[in-house]
């Protein structure tokens, strides 16, 4: 574990510029999504029920981010520090073993995630002028730290398996990006009736963003749906341990 | 001897079949033990298996008596294996690489410094060490991994290629420091640069198909196959005049006729001596001999089994 540490502290020694990158485009990520939804399309659906649709939607802004963020990084590192070999190679000669690598970059891609779902819930709670509860935004950080687990382990095993890179833009784009849009990020799922519409209520970046806003807005806690997200991934962590560790030592 | 590194009955398969298939063998600690043999032969991935970075899909491997896969945590901290390709980041520069790979060992800042100083101005790479190695010749790419690799002066070297795109400098400190080692370090090392490796190694490896086809000294292979004895005359011009001077004598096998440089293929010291007599030196810049040619060794080696 004192070695993963070595490994994850080795990404936190980022240069200054790149730490301004992620706030830069973080800032600009939160205020579009915020603009476009809780201004923009609030002028369109003046209400939902009692709720305003600013409470509704920054749980899906602020986890459509974050997740989007650590999936992405997760994919894309993992493609590059497997695939091109030396990285991996790097950190294996220096003594890193291979179960030692799988947590340093686990703990490395879940902080990417969790430092912009931070980043976001602090902008977002400056855009509102603060009208929105600091608790709220706890909730919501709650189940993003929970489904970013998740979230890391599908990218980091696609990301080890899959050396095209064009497939993972496209996991992002056409799977990622839909399924985050699909998660409740605009109107609660909960709110729509039918058999069908409860398969997407189970999906993880549903759970995500409906726990958060349940806790958030009603101070409902959806105890089944964080359980169901923690045994997905304690899944995700077993499967993807195996894989990737099996593909470093090949 | 005690023996360093062991292999036992060792097997690596991947898609296509087997690469390494069921070697053993053991590696005398303080030795310089040579892996040769041609492309695709499976030295790579025995030298990936002997330095813990794969493991085999049969058999056992013993590092210093420690059994691997198991004791990887204790036994890597004592190996520095230089793969064949490159191991540093291209987005940091030289230093940053060494400082990361000196954390991630966990080397001392005080000892970094000075060591790490110390290798830099050996292989003169002052010039480029705060460049990012997207900026680096071949050459320079691959004597930083050297530094990386030799940071922490671990006990067992394992190194894939070590000369590969190295200048003439680099090669000659490379090649003094391998032999300022020879009884203080295990090292292994896979190379084609068999003259430069014949100067230090004490036992040599062919590997062909994943098996091994010859295990010995350089002695041993003199003796084990009939390999021809291989003179080179540098002239300053082409000079017909002397490959129609010695087209008698015999003994000689073949006469290769490259432009300014002559080489004589023939099958004793003797033979040799006898063209040397034919030579008028005004004409001659330069006169070499090998008395084995390990390339041609193996060649005869494997065309004998059939390969």
């Amino acid at each position: 574990m004192n070695k993963s540490w070595l490994l994850v502290s080795e990404k936190l020694r980022s240069k200054p510029i790149d730490l301004l990158h992620g706030f830069f485009f973080n800032l600009v990520g939160t205020l579009f999504l915020f603009l476009t939804f809780c201004v923009v399309l609030k002028e369109f659906l003046p209400r939902i029920g009692d709720i305003g649709i600013t409470e509704v939607v920054i749980p899906g802004i602020i986890a459509g981010i974050s997740v989007t963020v650590a999936y992405a990084i997760a994919v894309f590192d993992s493609s590059r520090f497997i695939q091109e070999r030396q990285l991996a190679d790097q950190v294996g000669i220096a003594g890193l073993l291979p179960s030692e690598i799988y947590i340093g970059k686990t703990v490395e891609y879940w902080l990417a995630g969790m430092m912009h779902a931070i980043l976001s819930g602090i902008f977002v709670m400056v855009f509102t002028g603060f009208t929105i509860p600091f608790s709220s935004i706890l909730s919501i950080w709650l189940f993003t730290t929970v489904g970013m687990v998740l979230v890391t382990q599908i990218g980091m095993i696609l990301g080890a398996y899959i050396t095209n890179s064009k497939i993972h833009i496209l996991t992002v784009t056409c799977l990622l990006m839909p399924l985050m849009l699909l998660s409740g990020f605009l109107a609660p799922m909960y709110a729509i009736q039918g058999t069908f519409w409860s398969v997407f209520f189970c999906f993880p970046t549903s759970l995500i963003v409906e726990g958060g806003r349940a806790l958030s807005i009603y101070g409902e806690f959806n105890y089944l749906g964080l359980l169901f997200l923690l045994i997905l991934s304690g899944v995700a962590i077993w499967t993807c341990r195996h894989f990737y560790i099996r593909k470093l030592v090949r | 001897m005690e023996a360093s590194i062991t292999l036992k009955n060792v097997s690596k398969h991947f898609n296509k079949g087997y690469v390494l298939s069921n070697l053993t063998l053991g590696v005398e600690k303080g030795s310089i033990f040579a892996v040769t043999g041609r492309s695709g032969a499976g030295k790579s991935t025995l030298l990936r298996i002997l330095s813990t970075m794969m493991t085999p899909d049969e058999g056992m491997l013993f590092i210093n008596e420690k059994e691997c896969p198991g004791n990887e945590a204790e036994v890597k901290r004592s190996i520095g294996y230089l793969p064949d390709h490159d191991i540093h980041d291209p987005w940091l520069t030289g230093w940053e690489n060494l400082q990361k790979m000196a954390r991630l060992l966990k080397v001392p800042e005080d000892e970094f410094e000075k060591r790490a100083k110390s290798l830099i101005a050996d292989y003169q790479l002052e010039d480029v060490i705060h460049e990012c190695p997207v900026m680096y010749s071949k050459g320079e790419k691959r004597i930083l991994d050297i530094i990386q690799v030799l940071l922490s002066d671990p006990e067992i070297l394992i190194l894939d290629e070590p000369f590969q795109g190295l200048d003439y400098h680099a090669t000659n400190v490379l090649n003094s420091y391998l032999i300022s080692q020879s009884g203080k370090k295990t090292i292994v090392i896979a190379s084609h640069e068999f003259s430069i490796i014949q100067t230090f190694a004490n036992r040599w490896i062919v590997l062909h198909h994943g098996k091994i086809r010859f295990d010995g000294t350089l002695e041993k292979m003199a003796s084990q196959v009939d390999v021809p004895f291989v003179g080179n005359i540098l002239f300053k011009q082409p000079n017909a005049e002397f490959i129609e001077s010695i087209k008698d004598i015999k003994g000689i096998t073949e006469v290769r006729n490259r432009q300014n440089t002559v080489e004589v293929i023939a099958d004793s010291f003797e033979c040799f001596n006898q063209i040397i007599k034919q030579l008028d030196y005004d004409t001659v810049i330069s006169l070499g001999c090998n008395t084995i040619r390990i390339d041609e060794f193996i060649n005869q080696l494997l065309s004998d089994e059939g390969f």
